[in-house]
């Protein structure tokens, strides 16, 4: 069978496991930071050794117990005596980590392909809606509509999906295409959202998959993304975010993962921010990354 | 030979919970898949032998994860019940084919579909139970909208799509014979067969319905991820060690069949070079003219090596991770009946005994 490649692509989660297994080695008792496991973040610790005080007083705070509590206590001894036996975070679980990591991110390529094929995106919405909605609508009939429905929420979760995968060479033919179907008219851009919303002090990160549909391979390129702004004028430097693989190509009709990482300040305001992706060598390639941070 | 390790011991534990809401979920899944089947004929050839494996004893976990995981971001049953049935259709569309890929000769304690009907008849009424479980899919449209129909519609293909992909993994190792396999291979090829259909897509068409599609999915991954190769790898032990009545398969079925588990993957790691030269000679023969004594040696060298206990363990590591996950995956569900069976089902998945 062929051999999987153990180098670039699992990096990111096995530091992501270690950092969380040194978080759970000193706040083993505590919940670990939220921005810990924001963004894909966090491959998961074995945090069996929850104290069980701490898990029943977080429950009453949430309301009066059921009369399962009894069984409920029983449980979560049993658990923490199976966490006990776990020391730091263990390799099989680190290894799973990176596997859903490496799958996810290929998956949502192959999610928007199959969405595809049902309905071309780019065309849809090279019009304005009302006027596609008018002319499917001039000889309406209730089952029409139904279809016209079930486009709709195909094209927004195509967008959905299509959030973290970008099409490295459509630029080359017809000017570039937004990864969430649209073409790239002005200034339309694909645009990158982070999962969630991130802490500031913490470590967002997320897969994100880059799809070389021609028959060439691509040049060598190397990704870099200037500063983060919110609407209020509040930034993100640029050099709080991080690409791994920095630099990659991408073989013909093939998929390039990326990890991106994005080091969040500790006293940046809450908003969404918003930076420009571009490319060395690919001058199609650009994207937006988006960020939405909450409070501390 | 050296003496016998002993497996970790499995505590013996309550599940009164998980057992009585697998029940109902059970109880009101076959309801609604046996409205799903046609009354008419053929009946003898095919619509009398779809429900079938439904109806045996089982545990019936997708469907059960999904309704709960619904309920437990404040949907109701009706919402999902459709969603339910299109999984456990898949789901015993799936058994009925693997039945026949690895000629197996019995299931949930009963003689397998194709032994019982005949390959071609068998083959059959699985490729029905696909079809079959399009219908509800569609029904959705009524109860969910166009939207969350769509969602659903997406999150299956997914589903279906991993699931065969895994099984051709798994079903090109035995007919090649590969043996140089590491434990990533397998939480892979694990990941594909098993644990996107029967944990992390319903808990996340689950989720996806009971929020009205206002969670994001993915936190379900990991934790699904994990539970379902725990679920998978206690399965595999299950198939050396278990009671052959409860399981309801033949024990040692999965070397009969040279199915590359865990234990396979660390017994071959673990021998001498001829040891290994044996295993891989044992595995090189086609099922029907491997022997019972090889079957035999196999499972001892197994014991020899300690490979059910290190699979054990590992998977009371990958359950604990998965309930480190539920915490993240169920963060903001209110404590309900339904959240407590999904992070109770967890440890019981890894404890069953069938």
């Amino acid at each position: 069978m062929p051999r999987r490649d153990a180098g670039k692509a699992k990096r990111a989660p096995l530091r992501r496991a270690k950092r969380a297994a040194a978080a759970a080695s000193t706040t083993s008792r505590t919940d670990p930071p939220a921005g810990e496991r924001k963004g894909g973040g966090g491959a998961s610790p074995a945090r069996g050794n929850i104290d069980e005080a701490e898990r029943n007083t977080a429950r009453a705070k949430g309301g009066p117990r059921s009369a399962a509590a009894t069984a409920t206590a029983a449980f979560d001894a049993s658990r923490r005596v199976l966490g006990e036996t776990l020391g730091a975070t263990p390799a099989i679980v680190i290894k799973a980590a990176t596997i859903i990591e490496e799958e996810v991110a290929m998956g949502l390529g192959a999610a928007k392909r199959i969405e595809q094929r049902f309905l071309d995106v780019n065309a849809l919405r090279g019009k304005p809606p009302d006027a596609v909605m008018s002319r499917f609508r001039r000889d309406a009939h209730e089952a029409v509509d139904i279809i016209l429905d079930v486009i709709t929420a195909a094209a927004v979760a195509t967008g959905e999906r299509a959030g973290r995968f970008i099409n490295v060479t459509a630029s080359r033919a017809a000017g570039p295409v937004a990864a969430d179907g649209a073409p790239n008219a002005g200034l339309r851009l694909p645009t990158v959202r982070v999962p969630g919303v991130v802490a500031p002090g913490t470590v967002a990160e997320f897969a994100m998959a880059l799809e070389n549909e021609s028959d060439t391979a691509t040049v060598e390129f190397t990704l870099h993304a200037g500063e983060l702004v919110s609407a209020s004028g509040a930034r993100i430097a640029a050099d709080r975010v991080h690409f791994e693989p920095a630099t990659l190509a991408v073989a013909p009709h093939d998929t390039g993962k990326v990890t991106v990482r994005i080091d969040v300040p500790a006293k940046t305001d809450a908003g969404t921010y918003e930076g420009l992706v571009r490319a060395t060598q690919l001058e199609g390639l650009k994207a937006v990354l988006a960020l939405t941070v909450g409070t501390g | 030979m050296a003496p016998r390790p002993a497996a970790v011991p499995a505590p013996a534990r309550e599940y009164a919970l998980v057992e009585s809401c697998l029940a109902e979920y059970k109880a009101l899944t076959m309801s609604a898949m046996m409205e799903a089947i046609p009354r008419q004929e053929p009946r003898r050839y095919l619509y009398d032998l779809v429900p079938l494996y439904p109806l045996r004893p089982g545990t019936g976990f997708r469907p059960g994860l999904l309704l709960a995981s619904c309920g437990a971001f404040g949907g109701t049953a009706a919402s999902a019940i459709h969603s339910a049935v299109a999984i456990e259709l898949f789901h015993n569309a799936f058994l009925v084919h693997d039945d026949v890929e690895d000629g197996s000769l019995s299931r949930r304690g009963f003689p397998t579909l194709s032994a019982e009907q005949g390959l071609a008849l068998a083959v059959n009424v699985g490729d029905a139970m696909n079809v079959l479980s399009i219908e509800p899919l569609m029904r959705n449209l009524r109860v969910l909208g166009p939207q969350l129909t769509w969602q659903v519609f997406v999150e299956i293909q997914h589903m279906v799509r991993q699931s065969v992909e895994g099984q051709a993994m798994e079903l090109g190792w035995v007919r090649d014979n590969v043996v140089d396999l590491t434990d990533a291979d397998y939480l892979r090829m694990t990941l594909k067969k098993t644990c996107w259909y029967t944990c992390i897509h319903p808990c996340r068409i689950g989720a996806l319905i009971g929020s009205r599609g206002a969670i994001d999915l993915d936190r379900f991954n990991r934790f699904g991820y994990y539970m379902g190769a725990a679920f998978q790898i206690q399965d595999d032990i299950l198939n050396l060690m278990a009671d052959e009545r409860k399981y309801g398969k033949e024990i040692d079925g999965d070397i009969w069949e040279g199915k590359r588990t865990l234990m396979l993957i660390h017994v071959y790691g673990s021998a001498t070079p001829a040891e290994r030269e044996r295993v891989e000679r044992f595995l090189a023969r086609p099922r029907g003219e491997r022997r019972e004594r090889d079957v035999r040696w196999v499972h001892a060298l197994m014991d020899k090596y300690g490979s059910l206990p290190h699979a054990t363990a590992r998977a009371h590591e990958l359950a604990v991770a998965a309930l480190d996950e539920f915490e993240e995956a169920y963060r903001d569900a209110p404590d309900t009946r339904e959240k407590r069976f999904i992070e109770e089902i967890v440890l019981y998945m890894v404890e069953r005994d069938l």
